[in-house]
C-alpha cells in the first residue's frame, strides 16, 4: 500500500540524520539534562521502497529550518486500500 | 535520558484507600491485584507506593517536569503549562519501570492545552490524546516476550470512527510486519462497530456500544492449558476465539499498532498489562476500573 506524505525526502541517511540535528539546535533540545526529549523531528525509512529513502513528515514548525516540504509515495505494509492514501500533516 | 521510575522508596505506608476503590479492597488498583510481572500505565495513581505517574513538556520552551496524579489536577500542571500545551514525554510504568516514552517532540500525545480548558479530560477523568498521524509511547522489552498476557485499556477513540483501523496499541513481533494490535472500525458491509484483534488471524467481535465513548476493554490472550484470544468491552465478552496466531512481542506500542502509518487519533487513560494471569481477579479489576472511571 502506498501513502501520499508531505514532508522531506532524504536519499542518504547521513543527510536525514543532520538535518534531524538542524532541527534539534533551532528548538534548543534538549532544554535539561536528563530530559526525555532529544529530537524535534524524527526521521523514518521507507524501508518498503526501492531504492529504499528516509523522510521527515512535514509540521508548521519545521518550516523556517527546513523550507518548504515536497510530497512523495511511501509504500507501507498496512490492511487498508481504502481512502485516498493521503496522509495529512500534523495539525490539519 | 531521563531514569526516573516513578516508584517510591520502599517507605511503607498507610493505604487510605483513596486509589478510587472497587473490589472492596484497599483502594490502590496495584495494591489490591499486584502486577508485579508487567507494566501498568495510568493517569491516576495504582500504587500506595506511585509517585509520578507522568512527565510532561510544555510547549512555551521544552522544559519537562514529572506530576503525580494529584499534581494533574491540582493546579500544578496548570502552573506549569500555562496558555501553552503540554505533551507527555513519558508515562511512568507503576508496576516495573519500564516506562513508555517518545524521544521526539513531534510524536508525543497531548496532555494539557492551555487555550482550550488545559487538562485534558475525558469522562471527567484525566486523559491523554494521540493525534492518529505520528504520536506513540513506546518502549523496548528487556526480553522478547512469548507467553499469555492480559491487557486492560481505557480508552476512547476520537470520532468518527471510519473504514479504517483506529488502534489502542501494538505489540510489535520480532519480524515487525504482523503486530498483535486492538483496534476498531466500521465494517463497510455492516452497521456495527467491530473490534479486530489481529495477530496472524483475526479476532472480530460486535461491540453494542459506541467505541467513541470511553469504554474499557480487557484483551485476555492465553497460551495454555488451551490457545485462546477473548475481548470484554464493558465488562461484556464479546468475542472469543480458539487461537490467535504468535504472540511473540518485543516492543510496546501505544497509539499506533507498530506499523509505520497505523497510527491512530484515540484518548488513553490507563493501560495495564498483566503478564501473569489475574485469574479471578479479572472481574474485580475490571470492577475496580469501572468504579474510578464511571464508564458503565
Amino acid at each position: 500500500m502506498q501513502k501520499i506524505i508531505t514532508g522531506y525526502q532524504f536519499f542518504e541517511k547521513e543527510i536525514a540524520t543532520e538535518k534531524r540535528s538542524g532541527l534539534v539546535i533551532a528548538k534548543g533540545l534538549p532544554r535539561g539534562k536528563g530530559d526525555v526529549t532529544i529530537y524535534w523531528q524524527d526521521y523514518e525509512e521507507a524501508a518498503f521502497d526501492k531504492p529504499t529513502f528516509w523522510y521527515m513528515r512535514y509540521d508548521e514548525s519545521m518550516g523556517k529550518t527546513m523550507g518548504k516540504p515536497s510530497e512523495f509515495k511511501v509504500t507501507f505494509p498496512g490492511e487498508s486500500e481504502e481512502g485516498d492514501g493521503k496522509i495529512p500533516p500534523k495539525g490539519e | 535520558m531521563a531514569v526516573g521510575n516513578g516508584m517510591g522508596i520502599g517507605i511503607p505506608m498507610v493505604n487510605l484507600g483513596l486509589g478510587g476503590g472497587g473490589g472492596g479492597g484497599t483502594g490502590f488498583l496495584l495494591d489490591d491485584y499486584p502486577n508485579t510481572t508487567g507494566h501498568s500505565y495510568s493517569l491516576r495513581q495504582l500504587s500506595a507506593s506511585t509517585t509520578n505517574v507522568v512527565r510532561v513538556r510544555r510547549t512555551s520552551d521544552n522544559a519537562e517536569q514529572d506530576f503525580t496524579a494529584t499534581g494533574l489536577t491540582d493546579g500544578t500542571l496548570d502552573l506549569f503549562c500555562g496558555e501553552e500545551q503540554g505533551y507527555v514525554a513519558k508515562w511512568y510504568d507503576q508496576s516495573n519501570s519500564l516506562n513508555v516514552y517518545n524521544f521526539t517532540a513531534l510524536q508525543q500525545p497531548l496532555i494539557y492545552h492551555g487555550e482550550e480548558g488545559g487538562l485534558l479530560l475525558q469522562n471527567g477523568k484525566p486523559c491523554m490524546e494521540f493525534d492518529g498521524v505520528d504520536d506513540t509511547l513506546q518502549v523496548l522489552l528487556p526480553a522478547p516476550y512469548a507467553s499469555s498476557y492480559y491487557l486492560f485499556a481505557v480508552n476512547a477513540f476520537v470520532g468518527p470512527i471510519g473504514e479504517d483501523k483506529y488502534y489502542i496499541y501494538g505489540l510489535n513481533d520480532p519480524g515487525a510486519i504482523n503486530p498483535t494490535q486492538m483496534s476498531s472500525y466500521i465494517n463497510q458491509t455492516l452497521p456495527v462497530t467491530e473490534l479486530k484483534l489481529r495477530g496472524t488471524s483475526d479476532l472480530v467481535g460486535t461491540m453494542t456500544t459506541n467505541p467513541t465513548l470511553q469504554s474499557l476493554y480487557y484483551n485476555r490472550q492465553i497460551d495454555s492449558p488451551v490457545a485462546q484470544s477473548v475481548v470484554n468491552v464493558n465488562g461484556q465478552n464479546i468475542s472469543s476465539l480458539a487461537a490467535n496466531g504468535a504472540k511473540d512481542i518485543n516492543t510496546i506500542y501505544i497509539g499506533s499498532n507498530t506499523i509505520p502509518d497505523g497510527h491512530s487519533k484515540i484518548r488513553l487513560q490507563e493501560f495495564i498489562l498483566y503478564l501473569a494471569d489475574p485469574a479471578s481477579n479479572a472481574t474485580a479489576i475490571e470492577s475496580n476500573i469501572n468504579t474510578h472511571y464511571s464508564i458503565y
